[in-house]
């Protein structure tokens, strides 16, 4: 389990969103807003960076 | 999946534009297909809505509406300003809000069946206009100026008569009445409470 904050800050990203029970669940950088989810190894997650597009990757 | 995010974020502010908001109740509206969401500010007063989650995604140039008050009940409640977000895929917005004081009251008794009113008071240095419109079909429905430091009583529907569902209604303001020709779409019979976003600009 890897926390959307943490994905964030690897990623030098602004949002990260992961799919939870077929909902996005973002995350914004700085921010309290969904800082404790847990995205799961193997999962996909979205990130984009200020200025940025979406971009996908997997934990 | 959802289609790619889009999320939509931002603070709730008090009036004093610093003191953060939370409990807000932050309302999302897809304007162009009449579909809303909702959520509480956090702790820390912040909201993000994506609108991925709406039951029917989004597309681009949807139009996209937030609103936000804080209280409850017939009591106390305040609103905010809106703000429109016109949507391009795989974009986000951002957007703090302030809170203005509004003590507002919905009532549907048999002697009163208001859809909306109630006094705002504002306490700004400056005059602001009260903005209503109908929350499905983004109509301007009308508008009341509210001069500096004033407080304005305000109610919006029929008095006495039956459920506002389109048609004229009556602005009672500062004692003067005016009649208001609403020019509502036909569905807004089907919506008895044609709910309404009053917000302050």
């Amino acid at each position: 389990m890897v926390k959307l904050k943490d994905l964030a800050k690897e990623n030098r990203a602004e949002y990260v969103s992961v799919v939870v029970d077929g909902k996005n669940v973002t995350y914004k950088a700085g921010t309290l807003l969904n800082s404790d989810i847990d995205a799961q190894k193997g999962k996909s997650y979205s990130y984009k960076s200020k200025g940025g597009q979406w971009k996908t990757d997997k934990v | 999946m959802p289609v790619s995010p889009y999320p939509s974020d931002g603070v709730i502010l008090d009036l004093d534009g610093s003191t953060r908001v939370e409990n807000a109740t932050v309302i999302v509206m897809n304007v162009t297909k009449h579909e809303s969401m909702q959520q509480l500010t956090n702790s820390n007063g912040e909201f993000l809505i994506d609108l991925a989650n709406f039951p029917t995604d989004y597309s681009n140039s949807d139009k996209i509406q937030i609103t936000a008050f804080s209280g409850s009940g017939s009591g106390r409640k305040v609103l905010d300003r809106r703000h429109t977000v016109d949507t391009i895929v795989g974009a986000h917005s951002t957007g703090n809000m302030i809170l203005h004081p509004m003590d507002l009251i919905y009532s549907n008794t048999s002697s009163r069946k208001w859809i909306l009113g109630g006094n705002a008071a504002n306490r700004t240095g400056s005059a602001v206009e009260i903005h209503l419109y109908d929350r499905y079909n983004d109509n301007l429905i009308f508008v009341v100026k509210v001069p500096a430091n004033a407080n304005e009583h305000i109610s919006f529907g029929d008095l006495v008569g039956v459920p506002f569902d389109g048609g004229v209604c009556t602005i009672y303001s500062d004692e003067t009445t005016t009649n208001i020709t609403y020019t509502g779409d036909s569905a807004a019979t089907a919506r008895p409470s044609v709910v309404l976003a009053l917000s302050w600009k």
